[in-house]
């Protein structure tokens, strides 16, 4: 195929959109001048095409940790183009306007080596580390590539390879594998969730450019993203400095919320067994988690902590620790997610005939907080290591961004981080036992028994 | 968190630099009567404080039979001890928002703990109970290698690990402790008496450095210090030290491991690489990272054949190797090794130039400055490998001291594509052919690992 080169000029994308841009051009928000998220300021100010930057001034060793979030994930894929969102996060790398050529190239040629991307569910995060004097570098980059990124068939198709060499590199590994087997019976067909990050093999390989740039002409806008500073900076020079590089990127069309999700409290999972190709027993308990942010999201958080996942929960003091029937519980998808979603929760057992009892045990476990609730002193432990370890993950920029970026992804509003501990502390045991009723009832848990098939 | 992280791999297993720094540090040294060595390192403005044991005991003292058990002692001193049980010493590290870490590599173990000031003395009691007085319970000594049995099952180990098994195997034979693997009957027989020992012969005052990095307040730590360190003696003595031999490379050697059922090959290069304190290896730190990047421009960016590939070498586990690994497509096997070849001959031929230099620099200086936590610190100031903090304060310089004609001459010693080992694992059908072409090609049976001595 010829060279095609998709050269993106967003600035002629959606025209319509300029007349709402003229009228907010030098409106720009200074939302707030609040002190004290982790004990250092985060100041706020939003672009008049709608990029919000937070900052956190931070004193330290003199590097930055500079964040772009945008609001897309493989949520927002549909049949024909399940892994479009991560095999994009690949082409973002790939080079743009200003900078034609690899942008990892240009990174290393600049010293920088702690720079990278992922991709969620719910979102597409790029990020880097640098000194302070890159700051520049770095946001001309990221503006460049949020405005400007070029698209090419044949860019794109040695790429496809390489995302499809990683797709195969899970495939070599026992429990990647199971999980990507297992995730195909979770979700009903329409929810955002139904498909894996990675996506499918099929699609991967036979990604276009056409489908690429379409991708990013919906997706990759400022009013769909927001940007987390944190380091030795001082905020006023971060601002200019984004108004210099992202002010000029046009605004678009805004992404809408989805609607009509499938009820996943209704919805049942396709299949109850299956093989696995390791010597290991596998009871998956599948449980309905609320949306981030939802009223009943802070119970069910200490509650799920309380009851399997953290290292002294009732299930691993009991299974796993006292009567050493399990190996271990470890959860799989535990995240804050924008929507209705599953957690699983996998207990690891040698396999044996007499496992059904770890079942029965688990199941007499649930009943009972159901039934009681937990003590009032888990909920009060669950705050005090909250507390203890937002105050131990403080040193690097990166968890101090993480958590900025968790709570304006969720709650529009970075400094929610810090109300995160009043809230929990607000949690009483009766509401622990109402959210438990409604989540972890016998008709909401469901069960997939994974077996050995050799 | 479920994401799919994108290319960088490469820096995954590029560990040496990625935590390095080297700022300025205030720090102060005492030795307690018994000989232990203590560090204390100013760090930071968060109230809190990283506690430390680098133990000199790793596979590297492993003796036949007990491959793994290193590791197993690391680990079995977070079972609990004379004054917490797990049950209880897991719920007080919940409590404080922490964990008790232990790690095991090659050449050392560590145990670690990083705490809030205001936990401080629950936490210095934790750490030093756990190092000093653990019980070694039989039942959770047995699940733990049950577990571990279960796991590393090697008829189902994946074509990363076979390789990686089968490598060492490979490159340093059963007479070296890092070529001898562990195995499930091999592993089943290691008790928690055997454990004890271990622990008895190698953590002792002499052979271990207690390290703190913080925000200290040094008056406590010296006075907690002497409180629970003060009377630990040596039940052996303390002599563990061991001398290993260097592996030898003669041309262009290749193993192979099959795996039936594996939908890639795995390809691990391995080649000669400089020991500890060797007078190269700032000059072969600068190479790593610019023929990392080639490795990874070339094989991944410009052909499309492997998702990582990456040159993996860690000065502080002194095994004077250098490994390359990658995986790829079946098909694509013999056009990897090939294309490997290409950019080993390549650098080794015309070497760096200025510009790569010059970057190669500004890269490994942000790193080492970069380091933001004081786990990071305690990692670059490595007390155990690293006596002399003030000397390894001055790295910097020797990275200035660099020249293009010094490292071309270092990639010359150590970047020939004529002497390697490479292992391959994968599946012998899809790669019969090209596996064919290979000269001398040794092939390994599935239980070769399955030896003692």
């Amino acid at each position: 195929m010829k060279n095609l080169k998709l050269k993106v000029q967003k600035n002629l994308r959606n025209v319509s959109i300029n007349y709402l841009s003229l009228v907010l051009v030098g409106i720009l928000f200074l939302l707030s001048n609040q002190a004290k998220a982790f004990e250092y300021p985060v100041k706020i100010k939003v672009l008049s095409n709608g990029l919000k930057v937070i900052v956190c001034e931070k004193p330290g060793n003199g590097f930055v940790q500079s964040e772009i979030w945008y609001r897309v994930g493989s949520k927002d894929e549909t049949p024909g183009n399940r892994g479009l969102a991560h095999m994009f996060e690949h082409m973002m790398f790939k080079g743009s306007k200003k900078y034609p050529t690899s942008l990892i190239d240009k990174m290393q040629d600049i010293g920088i080596s702690n720079f990278n991307a992922y991709t969620s569910y719910d979102r597409t995060v790029y990020y880097e580390y640098a000194p302070l004097n890159y700051l520049d570098t770095v946001f001309s980059i990221e503006a460049d590539r949020m405005e400007n990124l070029m698209i090419s068939q044949e860019m794109l198709n040695t790429e496809r390879q390489v995302v499809a060499e990683e797709y195969s590199n899970g495939r070599n590994n026992w429990y990647q594998k199971m999980n990507d087997d297992r995730y195909k019976f979770l979700y009903p067909e329409g929810h955002p969730y139904e498909v894996d990050v990675i996506g499918e093999f099929n699609d991967i390989v036979n990604f276009t450019a056409a489908q690429c740039q379409k991708f990013y002409d919906n997706f990759y806008s400022p009013n769909n993203a927001f940007m987390i500073v944190v380091g030795d900076v001082q905020s006023d020079k971060i601002f200019e400095l984004a108004e210099k590089y992202f002010g000029p990127i046009k605004k678009q069309l805004d992404i809408k919320p989805k609607t009509n999700i499938p009820d996943l409290l209704t919805s049942k999972v396709k299949q109850n067994e299956m093989g696995i190709d390791f010597p290991i027993q596998i009871y998956s308990f599948i449980i309905p988690c609320p949306a981030a942010g939802s009223e009943e999201s802070k119970a069910f958080e200490i509650l799920i902590s309380s009851l399997f996942t953290s290292q002294n929960s009732i299930l691993n003091e009991r299974i796993v620790n006292k009567e050493r029937l399990a190996y271990g519980i470890n959860s799989a998808g535990a995240e804050q997610m924008s929507y209705t979603n599953y957690m699983v929760m996998d207990v690891f057992m040698s396999p044996m005939p007499g496992n059904i009892k770890v079942k029965k045990e688990i199941r007499d476990e649930i009943n009972k907080v159901i039934a009681n609730g937990i003590d009032q002193s888990k909920i009060d432990q669950y705050v005090r290591a909250i507390e203890s370890g937002n105050l131990l993950n403080s040193y690097e920029p990166n968890s101090v961004a993480y958590r900025l970026g968790v709570a304006e992804f969720f709650f529009h509003d970075p400094l929610e981080a810090d109300k995160d501990i009043e809230g929990y502390k607000k949690v009483s045991p009766e509401e622990i036992k109402v959210v438990a009723a409604k989540y972890l009832s016998e008709e909401q848990i469901q069960f997939i028994n994974i077996k050995p098939s050799f | 968190m479920k994401t799919v992280k994108y290319f960088f791999a490469i820096l995954l297993i590029s560990l040496t630099f990625s935590t390095l720094k080297s700022q300025t540090i205030k720090y102060e040294e005492f030795k307690l009567k018994n000989g232990l060595q203590v560090l204390l390192i100013d760090y930071g403005n968060v109230e809190a404080t990283y506690m430390e044991i680098l133990v000199n005991a790793g596979t590297k003292n492993e003796t036949p039979g007990l491959q793994g058990i290193s590791s197993f002692t690391a680990s079995a001193l977070l079972y609990g001890n004379k004054k917490y049980d797990k049950i209880k010493q897991t719920d007080l590290l919940y409590s404080l928002g922490t964990n008790l870490n232990a790690n095991s590599g090659i050449n050392s173990s560590s145990i670690s703990l990083l705490v809030a000031n205001k936990n401080f003395e629950t936490g210095i009691d934790i750490f030093s109970n756990a190092i000093r007085y653990p019980s070694f319970p039989v039942e959770d000594v047995k699940q733990e290698i049950s577990q571990f049995v279960q796991y590393n099952n090697p008829k189902k180990l994946d074509i990363t690990d076979l390789a990686t098994k089968f490598s060492n195997l490979f490159v340093f034979g059963t007479s070296n402790p890092l070529g001898r693997n562990s195995y499930p009957t091999q592993i089943m027989k290691i008790s928690a008496k055997e454990i004890k020992e271990f622990y008895d012969f190698n953590y002792t005052p002499k052979n271990t450095r207690l390290v703190f990095c913080g925000k200290l307040d040094k008056v406590k730590i010296k006075t907690l210090v002497e409180f629970y360190f003060g009377d630990w003696v040596s039940v052996y003595g303390e002599n563990n030290q061991v001398n290993l031999e260097s592996p030898s490379f003669k041309g262009r050697e290749f193993g192979f491991v099959n795996r039936d059922d594996a939908t890639q090959v795995c390809l691990n290069w391995t080649k000669k690489a400089p020991g500890f304190g060797d007078k190269d290896m700032m000059a072969f730190l600068i190479a790593q990272n610019v023929f990392n990047n080639k490795l990874f421009e070339e094989v991944r960016e410009k052909l499309g054949k492997t998702y990582g590939i990456g040159m993996a070498f860690n000065e502080l586990q002194n095994k004077k190797i250098f490994t390359i690994g990658t995986q790829t497509r079946s098909a694509e096997m013999y056009s990897t090794i090939l294309a490997v070849d290409k950019v080993l001959n390549d650098f080794y031929t015309t070497g760096i130039t200025e510009k790569e230099l010059k970057n190669s620099c500004l890269k490994l200086r942000n790193n080492y400055l970069s380091i933001s936590s004081p786990d990071g610190i305690c990692n670059y100031y490595n007390y155990l490998c690293y006596p002399d903090i003030a000397k390894r304060m001055n790295l910097l310089n020797e990275l200035n001291s660099q020249t293009v004609e010094g490292i071309n001459k270092v990639i010359k010693k150590y970047f020939s594509s004529e002497n390697y080992k490479l292992m391959i694992a994968g599946n012998e059908k899809d790669l019969a052919e090209q596996l064919n072409k290979l000269k001398g090609l040794r092939k390994f049976e599935p239980n070769a690992i399955e030896v003692d001595q």
